[in-house]
């Protein structure tokens, strides 16, 4: 059995690309959520063993929600996937326990090694 | 109106071209297929031009409008007529089952490719002014030229009266689409742009 996966995202389009690459790649995405706030609420549901998360989003970015995160499970592994210009951002959530980052358009090699990395 | 020189445009010109290259690498990374942008002319005007630039009378198309964070911040929108729209969406393959503009992942897609061609453009603008911009999440526009640009653009000019406007052209499977995008900056923004333009005056 795969790994279980939660992508975070507030596209839909990139929650199914994301998945797509994941579940081709032999992980398990157990499950979506469209912002930061959805995403602290799954992942105490879940208990997936890694999360992708995406940064800008409305309600609830992905800083916040790595840190509420990290606050209920300080073991979490996190996934950043962040656009262009947020490299600051990027920085924000790795000091926050994020464990590495993935740059939007995704590449499929990156994906796998960024996650298979971050799960080892 | 702030008068800026041929010199001082060319650089603007070059901005958007560095732009242009960005988002056509990422356009065709995340389509998966090849994608190439030219940039015809730039442009800075005042609200009223800025609306004629970007509107097609009588006409039907997709706006993505995407609010700038960080120093380069202010409101941008990029357009394609709804023909493009479509074409776009049918470039994206067996990656988009339902092509259609009323479905959800068709419109979320569409508004992907307005993050990646605003954000292009941002960070070439935050790059030249060596400061930061982002873009926040995007709002998907259905409708008559005539009844968003107008209204997106004026809102969008809450601080200067000031639009630059980007006349662009997409090559997508062969087909050249014709695309504006036009940022609003704060005042901030606008003076940090006007600043560091003077400051090239050769």
């Amino acid at each position: 059995m795969g790994k279980k996966i939660l992508v975070v995202d507030d596209a839909a389009f990139m929650r199914m690309m994301l998945s797509d690459h994941l579940t081709k790649a032999g992980f398990e995405v157990i499950g979506h959520a469209e912002n930061g706030a959805v995403a602290v609420t799954k992942y105490k549901e879940l208990r997936p063993d890694m999360v992708t998360m995406d940064i800008t989003m409305p309600e609830m970015d992905g800083i916040q929600a790595v840190k509420e995160i990290k606050k209920f499970d300080p073991t979490a592994r996190i996934v950043m996937c962040s656009a262009m210009g947020q490299q600051h951002m990027v920085m924000e959530a790795i000091q926050a326990g994020a464990r590495d980052f993935i740059v939007k358009p995704f590449d499929v090699a990156r994906v796998v090694q960024a996650v298979t990395k971050a799960l080892a | 109106m702030q008068k800026i020189s041929a010199e001082q445009l060319d650089i603007l010109n070059e901005i958007g071209n560095i732009g242009a290259g960005n988002a056509a690498t990422a356009l065709s990374q995340l389509m998966g297929t090849m994608v190439d942008m030219s940039l015809p002319w730039t442009k800075l005007c005042l609200i009223e031009e800025g609306c004629e630039l970007l509107s097609r009378p009588e006409a039907v198309g997709v706006g993505i409008q995407i609010a700038l964070e960080g120093q380069v911040s202010g409101m941008t929108l990029l357009t394609f007529s709804e023909e493009s729209a479509l074409h776009i969406l049918e470039a994206f393959g067996d990656m988009l089952p339902d092509k259609s503009l009323l479905s959800e992942m068709a419109r979320s897609a569409l508004m992907e490719v307005g993050n990646i061609v605003t954000g292009s453009f941002a960070t070439a603008i935050s790059e030249f002014l060596h400061t930061t911009a982002w873009c926040t999440p995007p709002l998907f526009i259905h409708d008559f030229f005539d009844a968003f640009v107008c209204s997106v653009v004026v809102s969008g000019c809450q601080e200067t009266d000031h639009v630059l406007v980007f006349k662009t052209e997409l090559f997508v499977g062969g087909k050249a689409l014709q695309s504006d995008l036009a940022f609003m900056p704060t005042k901030e923004a606008f003076h940090l742009i006007m600043r560091k333009l003077e400051a090239t005056r050769g």
